[in-house]
Order: structure tokens, then C-alpha cells, then sequence
């Protein structure tokens, strides 16, 4: 799914002259009255970013955030806040939102942020696939070849692993060459950079 | 000389004859004198008799009839009371004083009769006169119903005399029946004294022309010369009393003859005549003395009051006085005979004087007195008694006796007193008003002022009384007033009476100036008489001036102290469209700079800059309108569109607090009076009182705010239904108090700044606790007349 910029905010003004704004550097983006329109059209699919009004009636910004970390949801959220709002997007921050724009806000700031943004997320958006992936490569591995990959991704050396396992050297050899093809790498440092990946211990 | 020496016993004769004929004179004079003094007594103590009946009935009459009248009185004053308390009330008449067959009241049409007799209530058809009694109250209708007074003579059931006391019912012009009072004769007269028992004296009563009492059954007085009879006017109607002595008394006078048939005995016997005569005289003396004196006791017998026989001069010798005396002063009939107790002690010190100079005027010129003083009882109290007294010769010496009645007038005097007192109170009252009091006459003219109006006018007392009211009046009442006064008495319609109205008047130096005028109607005997209650407003108005401007310079002082707290809101409020504003222009730039210009998209994003920048001013206007200080000034106000325009200027911080607004307006209302925005400033006040209150406890109930117009009858009633903490008892308590606050950045003056406005638009603003949380704050306006 294509990139977009998801607005919500309850002044019409706002999304009207937002939507203009990226209009002028053809940024696709689609624009929301209420938390709960953008709730009705959200089903996890959306790729793209967040520019979130704080204030709102009904259901605030800081509560739809709330709602998407609970859908798990990896869109970045840039909060649009007014005058005297510094403890609610203190808040918003803790909340894991990307960044926060005091209202007015410099348009060219805008525009960057929303870039910023949307790479922020391709590259979530390309790590989340590739975790996706090595669990779904781990997934094939058979108990007793799982087993064997755990050891050999802490650094035990293959006698260790079969004295443990209570198998023959020869066996784990088998199982570890196994493994190897399946997670389709070659060398002991592959494999221990993808097991990391997989359990989301590398930042990027 | 010679002669009579000659001879002996012719000197002897004409010596006895001489003695005979200057004894024989003196029989005769004596006898004459004595038999005049008698027939004086009993003139006299006929006299008093008929005087002592004659004051008896007139007083008894009076009090019955000043009762009847509170009744009346009472009646008018409760406009009306139950049955059953009603006749509780009568009741108690009925049984202090006796001599009532029945009380009655009656409604202005006949129809309804509640009646009460000394046995109980009991209804119309069973009152034995009640075909007489309902002819006599139809009659009474058809006179001048307005007027109390008595009855004729009538016949009760089994030919018993009786008669009617009316007391009419209403105040003014009001016509609500009688109060009517039925007595029969005998009974009633049993009350004042014990007649059928006392054969000494008979008494006769006319009431008119008709005889409605009479003790002798058959013989008339036999000597007209000893009837006594007196006429008087009672209530409108004429009452002839006659008194005589009986025929026992008759009897007793008649044995005189003997005396006479003595005298001519005594002329055969000159000697002889004398020695009896003499011995006759002493004795018929002393009789005659002693059965007077056991007359005028048995004559006192029966009555209140005392009478008494005293020696003039000497106020210590009273010779008699009547059992009365006991129960009149609580000293004994033998203490006063016996000289113990002179009357004079008992005279009250302050009245001993002017008593003692009554009595010695009287003396002097041997005329009747009247005499009304206190006298000391027995027992230390004081009473009020009316002491009448008749002073006669005796034909023996040139000593003077005086004979009289005192009577015991403690609670007719109490009364007396009473009135006066509260007269007295009322013209005090009148004189120290700081209100001006005017009294005047159907026809306008100025019958009686009061000191105030001297003052407020600047017109002295000669100046005012005798003109016409008009003086005091501006344009147009001036030329007007007449016509006022003529059509109310002709239509009786009041447009100013009993109602109080502000007005104009004029001062003597032309100036005219404000007054609050309120006028009562009051009937006298025989004229209606306006009073006018009239208090400057001068000053008043000033003053009220002078606490507008306070009121609008505090209001201004809240409103600005109010935006103060509102600036977040009104920042978010401004920063919204300025938002827009600087992204609209920053997209026209682009389009413009753009590889391909896009001329279309520039114009669309600078129309919408343009709305946006309006849209930016709105907002600053409306604060700027709200804050301004300016003199409050009334218009017509629409309460529905003026809250609209309260929930716009409370939008912004609702959004900030999170507070959800709702308007729940009623279509119909009507049009208020008022200083819109003054209005607005109390509404948004409770709007964010009510939307604080739910913030404080985090919206724990909802974070609804209702704002809410009705039609309340009279006026519009606007409401803030909140869902907050409710309004403790210690906050209420400093509610409306300056500088009482809960908040700790207010100043505290916000609702006591609204309720005074509310009150100065002549509402009221007040609040109630709904069950379990949340408070209602509510004002009212009047719709205007």
C-alpha cells in the first residue's frame, strides 16, 4: 500500500488548508473530522503517518494515540498542539509520538517532519517485513532443529550442544547444517544477526 | 295685765288655748314638713332608681354592641372564617355575658344563616322566631344596610317581647350581612338586676311605642306625682323608662292618714293632743327613719354598683351605703357606717383633689354632679368607678345630704383608655413619618398634612390645607386628578387605591421630582376620606443611579478578569484560523512558484485566507464587545439567540477542559428586557463554573454541560445543568460573597457580581444540588410588562 498522511482534526480550516499544503508537493494524504472517522477507516493496512490535532471533542488526540498503540499500530503520530498544551504533548511523547508542532506551525517544518515521518515508517514498515519473514523461516525449523539454533546462536560449540541435547556431535552437525539452509545463511555471524533481528533486539 | 290677774282661771284657759293653737301650729307644720320630706325621698329614690335602670341599659346596650361590632370587625378582617371557629368565637360572647338568646350571622343574600344560642349551634328552621327575625332582616335590607343599629319590638315564640341588635358586616363599600344579636326582654333585664324580686318599685319599658316590660300585672301607679319617667335615644331607637313605687310602698305612705285623723284628736285635746302628739312624733320619727332605711337596702339589694347617703362636708359620716360596696371596694358596709373608712381615703391620690372640688362645688350650689375617678380597693388594685350624686336639704337644719350611685366602669375606662392610647400612637406615628401623609376629601381639597409634607414640598401647613390637591401635581395628573377621584366614586374602580404606584409631583419651588404614592379609602360616619402615603424618591433613584454604575464598573471589572482566565481558550480560539491562514498562504506561494503555476488553486487558497482572517477578527470582536466598559443600557432580548451566542463564546474552553456543551432551547419564548451583554456575562459565568466543577474531579460523572431556556410563567428561567461535584454546604454558604472563592486563581467576585445583576433586571439567581452529583445554577427574568 502507497504512502499517505492521515489528518485528524475537528476545524475544517485546518485539514482544508493542510490538504492544500500537500497538495503543492502532491503528497497523498486523505482528511479526518474526528478520531472515530479515522477509527472506522483504520483495519492495520495504512502505511504513511499521522498528523494528529490534540484537542478535540470528544475524543481527543492523546486518545486516539492510545487507542492505535493498542491496535498496535506502527503509523508515526506528529501532534498539532495550541497555546499552553506542553504537559499533554509531554504526555503524547511518552505515549511514543514522533514529534509534537506548536500551531502556528512554519509550513517548510511541516512538510519535513511529515517526510521524516514517512521514511521513519518505510523503514519500520521494512523491518517489521523482515522480522515478519525470519519468524516465518524460524517457524519451519523442527523442535529439535530449534533447539539446535538457540545453542548455536549463544556460541556453544557443537559438542557442548550434543552432551546437552544428548545426541551425537554428528547429529547436531546434521541439525545445524539444516538449520543454515532453511534460514538461508552461511555463516555463524549470519545467523546470529538474524535471530537477533527476528527478536527485534536491533535498532535501526 | 290686769285682766289676767282678775282672773285666774280664764288666764289659766287662754294661757291653755294659746298653748293649744301655737301647739297645733306646730303639729301642722311639722306634720307638713314631714310629709313633705317624705314624698321628696321618694321621689328621690324613685329618681335614682330610674336613673341607675336608665344608665344600666344604655351601658349594657353599648357594650353588647361594640362586641357584635368586633365580631363584625373580626369577620371582614379574616375575610370570612370557618363555621366551627366562628362559632367557638361567639361562644364565648354568649357565655360572658348572659342575656343573649341567640347570635347570628347572615350573608348579604339571606341564604346562609349559622346561629348560636346558649345551649349550641343549631340550624335556621328550628330558631323559633325565625319567620318575625327573617321579615325584620329583610326590612333592615331595605333601610340603609350599612348602618348598625336595633330592631322594634317583636314577639317571640309564646308571646315573649324581644328585639334584634344588627351589626352590618364589610369594610368601606362592602356589604357581607349581619352579625345579629337576638334578645328577649325579661331574660335580658334579669341580667342587670333581680326585678321580679323587688316589690317596692315598679318599672315599666317602652321600646318606640310599644310596652315590652312591665313588673305590675294589673294596677297602674296610683299617684302620677310619684311616677318617674325618662325618654332616651339607644341605637336609633327611643326607649321610655317609667319607675314607681308598688303598692306595698303605697300602703306604707297611705298609714300617714293616720297621722292626720291623730291631728284631729289632738285639736279636741290640746293638752292631751300634745302629749301624744309629742310622743307620736318621736316615735313616727324613728320609724319612719328606720323603715327608709331598710327600703333603700332593700332596694340595693339587688344591684351593682353602691349607693350611698352621706352628709356633705363631711365625706367621713356616711350614714348608708348598699351591700354594693363590698364587691366595689372589698370593705364592709358596717366599716363605712361606722365611720372606719371614709371614702374620701379611697379615692385614688392623683384624682383626690379634683374629687374633693366636685363634691364641694356641687355642695355650694346644691346642684347633681357627675364624677368619673380611680378609687383603691381593698386589696390594693385600682378601679375606674362613675359616681353620680344628688344633693337635698333637710327641712329640720341647714345641714345638706348627698345621695348618689357610684358604679365600677374599670373595663369600660380600660377600653376608653385603650382608644386613646392607640390614637394618641397613631397621630405619633403620623406626625414622626418620614413619608408625607395627605388626607383629603371626594372633592380634592387638602383636609389634614403631616410634618413631612411641609418638608418634601417646601408648602407650610396654612398653605395646603383647604386647597385642592392638584397644587402638589405636575402635568398631566394636574388637570387630570379631579377626574380620577370622580370616576372612582362613580365606578368604584381602583386604579391607584390599595395598589402603590410611581409617580410624579411637584414641589412649591416647581421642581418635580419622583414619588412612590400609595392610597387608602376610609368611611366615616358620613363622609369618604382619601389618605395618601407619599415617600421621596428622590434620593432613592439617585442612589439606585449610582449603584447601576457601581454594578456595571464591577460587572466590567469580572468580564475582564473573566477573559484573563479564558486566554488559553481564546489563544486556541485565534491560533486556529491564523493556523490556516499561514498554511493557505504558504500553499498560494507554492502554486505560484510552481514549475507549472497553478493561477486557480492561488485564487482558491487566497479566497479561503480571506474567510479564515474574518474569521480570526469575529473572535477578537466578540472579546472585544464582552470586555468593553460602557454604561449599561436596556434592550429587547431574545434569551435563545443571547445563549447561542454564550455557548460560541464558551466553545473554545470547553474544547479545553473537554466539556461537551449542549443548548436545549424552549422555541416560544418570550422577549426580556435587559443589558445583553451583562446577561451573557452571568450565563457564561455559570457555564464555566458548572464546566470547572466537572474538570475538578476528572469528569468522573460525565462531561456533559447542559444550557437550558424555559418559559416559566412569568418570565424566562435560563438553567446550567452541570455533572460536576455539586455545591457543598460550606461553598453555599460563601456563595455569593465578594472575594469568597473555592478557586485558587479567582477572584471571587464572579457570582456576587451575577446575582446583582440578576437582581437588577429584577430576577433572581439561585441553585440547587441534584441527586448525587451535579448542580443546577438557574436565573429567572421577568417578562416585562
Amino acid at each position: 500500500m502507497q504512502q499517505q498522511v492521515y489528518i485528524v482534526d475537528d476545524d475544517e480550516a485546518i485539514r482544508d488548508s493542510m490538504s492544500m499544503l500537500l497538495e503543492t508537493i502532491d503528497m497523498p494524504h486523505q482528511c479526518f473530522a474526528s478520531a472515530a472517522e479515522f477509527l472506522e477507516t483504520y483495519d492495520g493496512s495504512q502505511r504513511g503517518c499521522l498528523v494528529l490535532d490534540i484537542r478535540m471533542p470528544h475524543m481527543n488526540g492523546l486518545e486516539l494515540q492510545k487507542k492505535l498503540n493498542e491496535l498496535e499500530c506502527l503509523l508515526p503520530i506528529i501532534f498539532m498542539t495550541g497555546h499552553g498544551d506542553i504537559p499533554m504533548a509531554v504526555e503524547a511523547m511518552r505515549a511514543g509520538a514522533l514529534d509534537f508542532m506548536r500551531k502556528p506551525v512554519r509550513e517548510q517544518d511541516l512538510l519535513d517532519r511529515i517526510q521524516q515521518a514517512l521514511d521513519h515508517e518505510s523503514g519500520k514498515f521494512d523491518l517489521h517485513e523482515k522480522m515478519a519473514s525470519i519468524k516465518s523461516c524460524i517457524a519451519t525449523l523442527t523442535p529439535k532443529e530449534h533447539e539446535v539454533f538457540d545453542r548455536v546462536a549463544e556460541g556453544q560449540a557443537n559438542k557442548v550442544i550434543a552432551a546437552e541435547l544428548g545426541v551425537s556431535e554428528r547429529t547436531v552437525e546434521v541439525h545445524r547444517a539444516q538449520v543454515m539452509k532453511k534460514l538461508g545463511v552461511r555463516t555463524l555471524a549470519d545467523l546470529v544477526r538474524l535471530k537477533l533481528t527476528g527478536e527485534g533486539q536491533t535498532s535501526w | 295685765m290686769s285682766a289676767i290677774r282678775n282672773n285666774p282661771h280664764k288666764h289659766r284657759q287662754w294661757l291653755a288655748w294659746l298653748v293649744g293653737a301655737v301647739v297645733t301650729g306646730a303639729v301642722i307644720f311639722g306634720w307638713n314638713a314631714m310629709n313633705q320630706r317624705e314624698q321628696a325621698d321618694m321621689k328621690r329614690s324613685t329618681a335614682m332608681v330610674l336613673d341607675w335602670l336608665e344608665t344600666a341599659i344604655t351601658r349594657d346596650l353599648d357594650q353588647r354592641m361594640s362586641s357584635l361590632r368586633r365580631i363584625a370587625d373580626r369577620w371582614s378582617h379574616n375575610g370570612g372564617t370557618a363555621r366551627s371557629a366562628w362559632e367557638a368565637d361567639v361562644a364565648h360572647y354568649i357565655a360572658d355575658q348572659p342575656g343573649y338568646q341567640a347570635i347570628e350571622r347572615v350573608d348579604g343574600s339571606l341564604n346562609e344563616r349559622w346561629i348560636m344560642t346558649p345551649a349550641g349551634s343549631v340550624d335556621s328552621q328550628s330558631v323559633p322566631m325565625a319567620g318575625p327575625l327573617l321579615d325584620e332582616i329583610s326590612d333592615r335590607l331595605a333601610e340603609d344596610r350599612r348602618l348598625p343599629g336595633l330592631s322594634d319590638a317583636m314577639t317571640l315564640d309564646q308571646g315573649r317581647q324581644g328585639f334584634m341588635a344588627f351589626q352590618p358586616i364589610g369594610e368601606g363599600q362592602q356589604f357581607d350581612g349581619f352579625i345579629i344579636a337576638i334578645f328577649e326582654f325579661e331574660s335580658w333585664l334579669n341580667t342587670l338586676m333581680n326585678v321580679s324580686n323587688d316589690e317596692l318599685f315598679g318599672v315599666r319599658i317602652l321600646l318606640g311605642d310599644q310596652l315590652v316590660f312591665d313588673t305590675s300585672t294589673s294596677d297602674n301607679p296610683a299617684d302620677d306625682n310619684l311616677l318617674q319617667q325618662s325618654t332616651v335615644s339607644l341605637h336609633g331607637r327611643q326607649w321610655t323608662i317609667a319607675v314607681w313605687l308598688s303598692g306595698t310602698r303605697m300602703a306604707a305612705n297611705q298609714s300617714r292618714v293616720a297621722d292626720a285623723l291623730l291631728w284631729a284628736g289632738l285639736l279636741v285635746s290640746v293638752l292631751l293632743g300634745w302629749a301624744l302628739h309629742a310622743t307620736l312624733k318621736s316615735r313616727a320619727e324613728s320609724a319612719e327613719l328606720q323603715v327608709h332605711t331598710q327600703q333603700l337596702e332593700a332596694q340595693w339589694k339587688n344591684l351593682p354598683g353602691m349607693a350611698y347617703r352621706s352628709l356633705a362636708g363631711q365625706a367621713s359620716s356616711i350614714e348608708f351605703v348598699s351591700d354594693g360596696c363590698l364587691a366595689l371596694t372589698g370593705h364592709t358596709k358596717s366599716s363605712f357606717e361606722q365611720g372606719l373608712i371614709r371614702w374620701d381615703e379611697l379615692v385614688h391620690p392623683d384624682d383626690r383633689a379634683m374629687h374633693r372640688e366636685q363634691l364641694e362645688r356641687a355642695t355650694t350650689r346644691g346642684q347633681p354632679f357627675r364624677a368619673e375617678y380611680r378609687i383603691i380597693c381593698s386589696n390594693g388594685t385600682e378601679k375606674w368607678v362613675w359616681e353620680r350624686g344628688n344633693i337635698s336639704h333637710s327641712p329640720f337644719d341647714q345641714t345638706s345630704l348627698i345621695e348618689g350611685l357610684v358604679l365600677d366602669v374599670t373595663d369600660q375606662k380600660l377600653t376608653e383608655i385603650a382608644l386613646t392610647d392607640a390614637t394618641a400612637y397613631a397621630q405619633t406615628v403620623v406626625d414622626t413619618a418620614a413619608e408625607a401623609i395627605i388626607t383629603i376629601s371626594t372633592r380634592g381639597e387638602i383636609e389634614s398634612i403631616n410634618r413631612s409634607v411641609e418638608q418634601i414640598f417646601g408648602y407650610c401647613k396654612e398653605e395646603l390645607v383647604g386647597q385642592n390637591l392638584r397644587l402638589l401635581m405636575p402635568e398631566p395628573y394636574m388637570s387630570e386628578h379631579d377626574a380620577y377621584i370622580e370616576h372612582y366614586l362613580q365606578t368604584g374602580e381602583k386604579r391607584i387605591i390599595g395598589v402603590g404606584r410611581e409617580v410624579f409631583a411637584k414641589r412649591k419651588d416647581g421642581v418635580v421630582f419622583p414619588i412612590q404614592l400609595s392610597v387608602s379609602e376610609f368611611v366615616t360616619k358620613d363622609e369618604r376620606k382619601f389618605v395618601g402615603l407619599i415617600r421621596d424618591l428622590t434620593k432613592q433613584q439617585l442612589a439606585e443611579q449610582e449603584a447601576s454604575l457601581h454594578r456595571e464598573r464591577l460587572a466590567h471589572v469580572g468580564r475582564v478578569n473573566m477573559l484573563g482566565e479564558m486566554a488559553t481558550g481564546i489563544a486556541h480560539e485565534i491560533n486556529q484560523p491564523l493556523s490556516a491562514i499561514s498554511m493557505y498562504a504558504q500553499s498560494g506561494l507554492r502554486f505560484l512558484d510552481a514549475d507549472i503555476p497553478k493561477p486557480d488553486r492561488l485564487r482558491d487558497a487566497l479566497e479561503k485566507l480571506s474567510v479564515q482572517a474574518h474569521r480570526a477578527g469575529a473572535v477578537i470582536e466578540r472579546m472585544q464587545q464582552f470586555a468593553r466598559q460602557r454604561e449599561s443600557r436596556y434592550e429587547t432580548v431574545d434569551c435563545n439567540r443571547l445563549m447561542q451566542e454564550v455557548v460560541n463564546l464558551a466553545e473554545s474552553e470547553a474544547l479545553i477542559r473537554d466539556a461537551v456543551i449542549r443548548l436545549e432551547i424552549e422555541s416560544d419564548i418570550g422577549m426580556v428586557q435587559g443589558d445583553p451583554i451583562q446577561l451573557q456575562q452571568v450565563a457564561l459565568n455559570l457555564l464555566r463554573n458548572g464546566m470547572e466543577s466537572m474538570a475538578s474531579i476528572g469528569h468522573r460523572y460525565g462531561n456533559h454541560i447542559v444550557v437550558r431556556t424555559q418559559d416559566d410563567g412569568d418570565g424566562v428561567k435560563i438553567s446550567v445543568v452541570d455533572q460536576g461535584t455539586g455545591v457543598s454546604l460550606e461553598a453555599a454558604e460563601q456563595l455569593y460573597k465578594p472575594f469568597a472563592s473555592t478557586k485558587d486563581m479567582g477572584m471571587g467576585i464572579g457570582l456576587s457580581i451575577c446575582k446583582s445583576i440578576i437582581h437588577s433586571h429584577g430576577g433572581q439567581l439561585d441553585f440547587v444540588n441534584m441527586e448525587g452529583h451535579g448542580a443546577i445554577f438557574f436565573f429567572t427574568l421577568p417578562y416585562t410588562a
